[in-house]
């Protein structure tokens, strides 16, 4: 057996912290053959993304490699100096990233950041590099590649974004391909052709690829062969499709198991029988929601971002929207809770006219309908106490008498699983998990009817989403809650939902209970959603019929 | 096209605010107490209240506020900023005089404090907390605090007296004889001392924000990029990090256009070079109304300009700004 292309062996990489140099990873080793794809799988902090920056030498400048070798074709890369690295960076490896909305640089055409690495890589002039920039663009599917070469980062979207990184990384034709969660920025039928690319663009030039994500549908669908990791260390290793099948240490078990795969339903024995609905707590009637935007020669036009859409959800149920992003279904869902102006439409909530309110009579309304959002990081007040938090809407909307407030504060931490003593912690003390939980305490405070959650689980790693929807599910069977439910990720609509409706740019374009949406979609755009997601029961399903056709 | 259709625009936006300057400038120098004519009883020594009324009316200072102010603008917009009492010339042919001096200073200035300072402050970003840092972040507080007068004084004991190397005063040596080269580089010799008073005050101002844009622009996911490219680490900085962090600090340097000016009086003044600034002082003494509004209304449109530049500046670093139009 050849030696493999690149082996990194016993790495040890520390950061330094307050209290001394802290392991991120510890004693990882992994190796990688030229041609293939190996996934590296975790959840965030488990040091994945770490390993994929000291293969590069880039690691931040708080962090170091205290321990191990890092071999690629024979040479150990941390005993190199920096000239004999560049050489190998965006040359020999090169690396994708996460966002790509800010990962290229905004004030350089993306031609031109294309074109710079063929000048200094492979000493082309600047004509060469431009006319092979632009046919690299072209083999990355951006359409129109000649004038798009001279378009800014801005004026592109986040799937052309990331081709024009994987342009950029492919250019110079690497050994090895480094792709930190490349799609998971992106809507699912993006990442569906990303990935397609990535696997074509690879089996042309025969580039091995690593390929870190946390999504175990992914590995099942582009990896050979697959380490897990877990709080900086490996706990699992072997060919993807042995791990995914038969995992063996518990981490890998729990990963498996919490990753929200779309679940073949039995279609409906008959059409349901479209019954008038008997406790409809909130009813929306042609919501239209309108954007300014500035065109050429200062002519205002308006944007529909909601197209005239309506639904009723029934007391105790939940309804999710479904969409990519620029769908509408944020807008919509911010409109009903008068986050956003509505130009036209009817929002009522328990014979409430939402859209008819407006100064003190909207302000007291809002403890109606409460708010869980995206993201645990910069939606909590980072200088008030959890605690804090949690009773705010309570003072600012007098929902329960003054003395109360304190118990009914301690009684929500209560209900979504936080101790108590942590009321008097700020919220960069918790975890991103339980921040969420806070998010959830501070909904549930003013006993809303109905609580809008917008991608409320979308930042958390796949088993913290696991516990998290849980709690949701609880406490709508304790409380009778209310969902509206906004999600891109289809499995976790599944798990949460009775009802669905599908947004596309603007207006739904199917609604229906879960199972007949699921099980037998009408829709084309439907289909092509739940196609893209990636799982692992079609991955398996995929790879048998290859195996059976290669052994025919 | 575009920028055609902007720069139009943006020229059309100076003229109604230069007009407003007008007016207020107009305005506020005539709620001051006192006039020329008090200052030219004072000159003879004394007038009785019936000569002072003639020379009012022959001055058309008898005629109600508004009307005056209504004649003035329609004046000014034919470009005649009137008659100086004190000097005894137009105001027009004062101001041109010296516009030239004051606007060499006021931009080489500026130059200076921008090319200096953001070169420290890139310098300083690369090791935020090294004592090289620090020493930079020093020396600027210290250009920053010292009264501009006395810096001004300082540099002419060091380098005009001490070690004498450059000029105490004046703009130009008047026994060069000889063409435009020679004279041009006597002016670049003068300039030298003034230029780097004014502008060491705002050197302070425009290091430190270049090094907090710096150190944010260095943490952020393109440069991640560049350096995944293997670019050197000179390319890295200067390329793809200075040109994002540029921004904050041009539009700071359009907003510190007036600043300059005023610090441009002081700096006349310490070193005689013969700009608005001295006139603007000589001329506020004397009462001499037309020519202090003649030098407000060429600093407004220094400014105005100032601020045009800073504009176009920014739309050539950022192509994001040029879409928003």
């Amino acid at each position: 057996m050849t030696d493999p292309l690149l082996s990194v062996e016993n790495l040890r990489i520390e950061l330094a912290a307050r209290s001394g140099m802290v392991p991120v990873v510890d004693d990882l080793s992994l190796y990688l053959n030229a041609g293939e794809t190996l996934s590296i799988v975790g959840e965030s902090g488990s040091g994945k993304s770490m390993t994929a920056l000291a293969v590069m030498g880039l690691l931040p400048s708080i962090g170091q490699i205290a321990q191990g070798r890092i071999l690629f074709e024979g040479g150990d890369m941390t005993q190199m100096d920096d000239e004999t690295l560049r050489t190998i960076r965006g040359n020999q490896i090169s690396m994708i990233f996460q966002e790509p909305m800010t990962s290229l640089n905004p004030v350089y055409t993306v031609g031109e950041q294309i074109a710079e690495v063929l000048r200094l890589h492979k000493g082309l002039g600047h004509q060469e590099a431009w006319a092979r920039a632009v046919s690299l663009l072209d083999d990355v599917r951006i359409p129109d590649a000649k004038r798009r070469a001279r378009a800014y980062p801005h004026e592109m979207s986040g799937g052309q974004r990331q081709r024009v990184m994987i342009a950029m990384a492919l250019a110079c034709r690497p050994k090895i391909l480094i792709a930190d969660e490349p799609t998971t920025a992106l809507d699912v039928t993006v990442q569906a052709e990303i990935f397609a690319l990535m696997r074509e663009l690879s089996r042309e030039t025969n580039t091995a690829t690593i390929l870190i994500t946390h999504d175990m549908g992914v590995v099942a669908e582009m990896a050979d062969r697959v380490v897990v990791m877990y709080r900086g260390e490996k706990v699992e290793d072997g060919a993807a499709e042995a791990v995914i099948r038969h995992p063996q240490h518990p981490y890998t078990q729990t990963l498996i198991a919490s990753v929200p795969h779309l679940t073949i339903e039995a279609p409906p024995e008959q059409e349901p029988e479209p019954v008038a609905k008997s406790d409809v707590l909130l009813s929306v009637r042609d919501l239209t929601v309108q954007f300014p935007v500035k065109k050429r020669f200062g002519k205002r036009e308006m944007f529909t971002a909601v197209n005239g859409i309506s639904f009723d959800i029934e007391r105790g149920k939940t309804l999710a929207i479904v969409g990519e992003s620029g769908s509408g279904k944020t807008t919509a869902a911010l409109a009903v809770a008068r986050l956003v102006d509505a130009q036209a439409g009817q929002v009522t909530l328990d014979g409430t006219d939402m859209l008819g309110l407006d100064g003190e009579a909207l302000r007291l309304a809002r403890s109606k309908v409460q708010v869980i959002f995206q993201d645990p990081y910069s939606s909590l007040n980072p200088r008030l106490r959890a605690g804090d938090i949690v009773r705010e809407p309570l003072d600012n909307l007098g929902a329960f008498p003054a003395s109360e407030r304190e118990d009914r504060v301690a009684d929500l931490f209560d209900k979504v699983g936080l101790q108590r003593d942590q009321m008097r912690l700020f919220p960069h003390q918790f975890s991103g998990g339980q921040r969420q939980r806070i998010s959830i305490a501070r909904a549930l405070s003013t006993n809303p009817s109905l609580i809008i959650c917008d991608e409320a689980v979308s930042a958390l790693d796949v088993v913290i989403q696991a516990q998290i929807l849980d709690l949701l599910q609880e406490l709508q069977r304790d409380l009778d809650l209310t969902y509206l439910f906004i999600s891109h990720d289809l499995g976790v609509v599944q798990q949460v939902c009775d009802e669905v409706a599908v947004m596309y740019m603007g207006d739904i374009v199917e609604f229906g209970d879960r199972q007949s949406v699921f099980s037998a979609p009408k829709q084309r755009y439907t289909r092509d959603l739940l196609a893209a997601v990636p799982s692992i029961e079609r991955a398996n399903n995929t790879q048998r019929e290859r195996q059976t056709t290669a052994s025919q | 096209m575009a920028f055609l259709k902007v720069l139009v625009q943006r020229i059309g936006y100076a003229v109604l605010l230069l007009i407003a300057v007008l007016v207020l400038n107009f305005t506020m120098i005539n709620l001051a107490p006192g006039d020329v004519v008090d200052t030219i009883a004072a000159d003879m020594g004394g007038a009785n209240a019936e000569l002072m009324a003639q020379i009012r009316a022959e001055y058309g200072l008898d005629q109600p506020v508004i009307v005056q102010l209504g004649s003035y603008i329609g004046r000014v917009l034919q470009f005649d900023l009137g008659y100086s009492y004190f000097y005894n010339r137009p105001v027009t042919e004062l101001i041109f005089e010296r516009l030239p001096a004051t606007l060499l200073l006021v931009f080489s200035a500026q130059i200076f404090a921008l090319v200096l300072g953001i070169l420290l402050g890139v310098f300083a970003a690369q090791n935020p907390n090294g004592p090289l840092s620090h020493l930079v972040t020093l020396f600027a507080l210290f250009g920053y605090a010292a009264p501009v007068f006395w810096t001004g004084i300082l540099l002419l004991i060091a380098f005009s007296l001490k070690i004498p190397l450059f000029p105490v005063a004046g703009m130009r040596d008047v026994t060069i004889e000889g063409g435009f080269f020679p004279q041009a580089l006597s002016v670049a010799h003068h300039l030298v001392l003034p230029m780097l008073t004014l502008g060491s005050i705002f050197i302070a101002l425009y290091s430190r924000l270049c090094r907090a844009s710096m150190l944010e622009v260095l943490g952020s996911d393109y440069v991640r990029t560049a350096k995944a490219k293997g670019l050197r680490p000179r390319d890295v900085v200067m390329k793809h990090a200075l040109k994002n962090a540029l921004p904050p600090v041009v539009t700071l340097a359009g907003l510190q256009f007036s600043a300059v000016i005023s610090g441009a009086v002081l700096v006349e003044t310490v070193f005689s070079w013969p700009g608005l600034g001295q006139l603007a002082l000589t001329s506020i003494l004397a009462r001499d109304t037309p020519t202090i509004l003649g030098i407000l209304f060429f600093s407004a449109l220094v400014v105005i300009v100032g601020n045009l530049l800073t504009d176009l500046v920014l739309r050539m670093i950022d192509p994001r700004v040029r879409g928003r139009g």
